[in-house]
């Protein structure tokens, strides 16, 4: 038989982000490369599973940058979603870092919050010393109450002299006194 | 060996660089090394650093960033990092549960096709020998369903280990004594090599469970996925990134069997439970 064009095999072209099937909405975002499409999928998208799907993905892409577009999320009505944006956030690892130490200094306390719940995930130096560098500035008990909870889950004994700074300086609140108590035992020195 | 190696010092890296190092590790693996296991990667790495003539730790994740383009040092570095303990019978019970109830319960609901079962991470292959043997003992079904079982892992090592066949006393120890009489030939120094039909009838194959790419050749074509002992490396997001990789591997209405401990949120909402006499799994929806 003479080699013709039609024999040539092609790659199944995958399905579109837009896809009526929702189980084929889902391989489409697993297959997608580029955040831009994915973020606007995301706006319109009805099926949960798809959702979770797409900040699976955002979580995964080598994409740099994708970062600061995943930090609204965080503050999304929808529980669900935005317990999703903290892990894909995490799972950038590194990458991320510097977007969240920037949002610590967000006006909005819950915004402050949400990237110190997302910090407590991240192990690294630059999250420990953004956390810290925040402490020294917040005045805030309940933005301090999630700064130290984040350095009770990643904090080293290095963070303990800004816990102990922290707990000086709000003496009348019992609360994060307790919660310093915590997290200095927690990262290995309590008293 | 019981002599200390002077040329690897215990922690000589600075913390930001190791920092560096656990986040690129993490990135490519969804393995999370707590400060607990610190020594044990700076060991590791102090080889892999010798090994290559690295300057210093900075100068060998440059390498492996930017002069790795084929990933060889990177498989080696996994190699070095990966923790590989797994035995024959590990948790039978889940063995019991494939044999007794999800074998049969496949068969019944795909008449004459062929199930295909995936151990992953298969580490040195006790696990997907031990799916094999538990099912020639216990599942008739076998005389007229076509079986196919695969062990994946990340680690090449292990699957060149995994494909000779041959196993420690201590790692055969769980079998019971007429499965290891018929099944291996006893060698040298207490070691057994399982038979050449079992080394037949299992294949292996690399994949990186936290590579999207590695795991796309494998969407939709597991009747039973095996992953137990991996999820403990992972963190909650790396977790969640597995559940959905694990989800698109199987078929719909096959079963994910986990290790003791460990389910996670995620996989409530992707997968409904499924209580066996023996076991708990979880069962991807039927379409
Ligand atoms: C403790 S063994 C578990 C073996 C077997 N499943 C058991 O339960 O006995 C863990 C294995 O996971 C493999 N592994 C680690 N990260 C992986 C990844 N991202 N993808 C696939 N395998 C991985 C390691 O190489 C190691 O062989």
């Amino acid at each position: 038989m003479p080699l013709t064009r039609a024999a040539r095999p092609r790659a199944p072209r995958p399905a579109p982000l837009d896809h009526p099937d929702p189980a084929q909405r889902r391989l489409a975002v697993a297959d997608c490369s580029l955040a831009e499409p994915l973020f606007a999928r995301l706006e319109v998208e009805g099926d949960a599973a798809v959702r979770h799907a797409i900040l699976t993905r955002l979580g995964a892409l080598e994409e740099a940058g994708l970062e600061a577009r995943l930090l609204p999320l965080l503050a999304s009505e929808d529980v669900a979603l935005r317990q999703d944006a903290i892990l894909a956030l995490r799972r950038r690892g590194g990458a991320a870092v510097p977007a969240l130490a920037a949002q610590l200094a967000a006006p909005e306390p819950d915004l402050r919050i949400f990237a110190a719940n997302v910090l407590e995930g991240c192990a690294l130096p630059d999250a420990r010393a953004a956390l810290t560098a925040r402490l020294a500035e917040e005045a805030d008990a309940a933005v301090c109450l999630a700064l130290v909870e984040a350095l009770a889950q990643i904090g080293t004994p290095r963070e303990a002299p800004a816990l102990l700074a922290l707990r000086a300086r709000f003496a009348e609140e019992p609360c994060l006194g307790f919660a310093i108590a915590i997290a200095l035992d927690q990262m290995g020195s309590g008293a | 060996m019981t002599h200390l190696s002077p040329a690897l010092p215990a922690s000589g890296f600075a913390e930001e660089e190791i920092a560096r190092f656990q986040d690129f590790f993490y990135r490519r693996t969804g393995i999370q090394f707590g400060a607990a296991k610190r020594y044990f990667v700076d060991r590791r790495l102090q080889e892999r650093i010798t090994a290559t003539g690295a300057a210093d730790l900075r100068a060998y994740l440059f390498a492996l960033r930017h002069d790795d383009p084929d990933g060889t040092e990177f498989q080696h570095l996994v190699n070095a990092m990966t923790v590989n303990e797994t035995y024959f019978f590990r948790e039978e019970y889940q063995l019991r549960a494939l044999s007794r109830e999800l074998m049969p319960a496949l068969a019944a609901c795909r008449p004459g096709e062929r199930l295909r079962i995936w151990s992953l991470p298969c580490s040195t292959g006790e696990e997907p020998y031990s799916i094999a043997l538990h099912l020639i003992q216990n599942w008739p079904g076998l005389d007229s369903v076509e079986v196919e079982i695969t062990g994946s892992d990340i680690d090449t090592r292990v699957l060149a280990q995994a494909r000779r066949g041959v196993f420690e006393a201590r790692s055969v120890q769980n079998l019971p004594g007429a499965v290891l009489q018929r099944h291996f030939e006893r060698m040298s120094e207490g070691r057994w090599r399982i038979s050449e039909a079992l080394r037949e009838a299992v294949s292996f194959s690399t994949a990186n469970l936290s590579d999207p790419d590695s795991m796309r050749a494998h969407r939709g074509r597991y009747d039973v996925i095996f992953c137990r002992n991996l999820l403990i490396y992972f963190d909650d997001a790396s977790r969640r990134e597995a559940a959905e990789a694990l989800y698109d591997s199987l078929r719909p209405g096959g079963f994910l069997c986990l290790g003791h401990s460990e389910s996670m949120s995620r996989m409530s909402s992707l997968f409904t439970v499924r209580k066996c006499a023996d076991a708990m799994v979880h069962q991807r929806p039927h379409a």
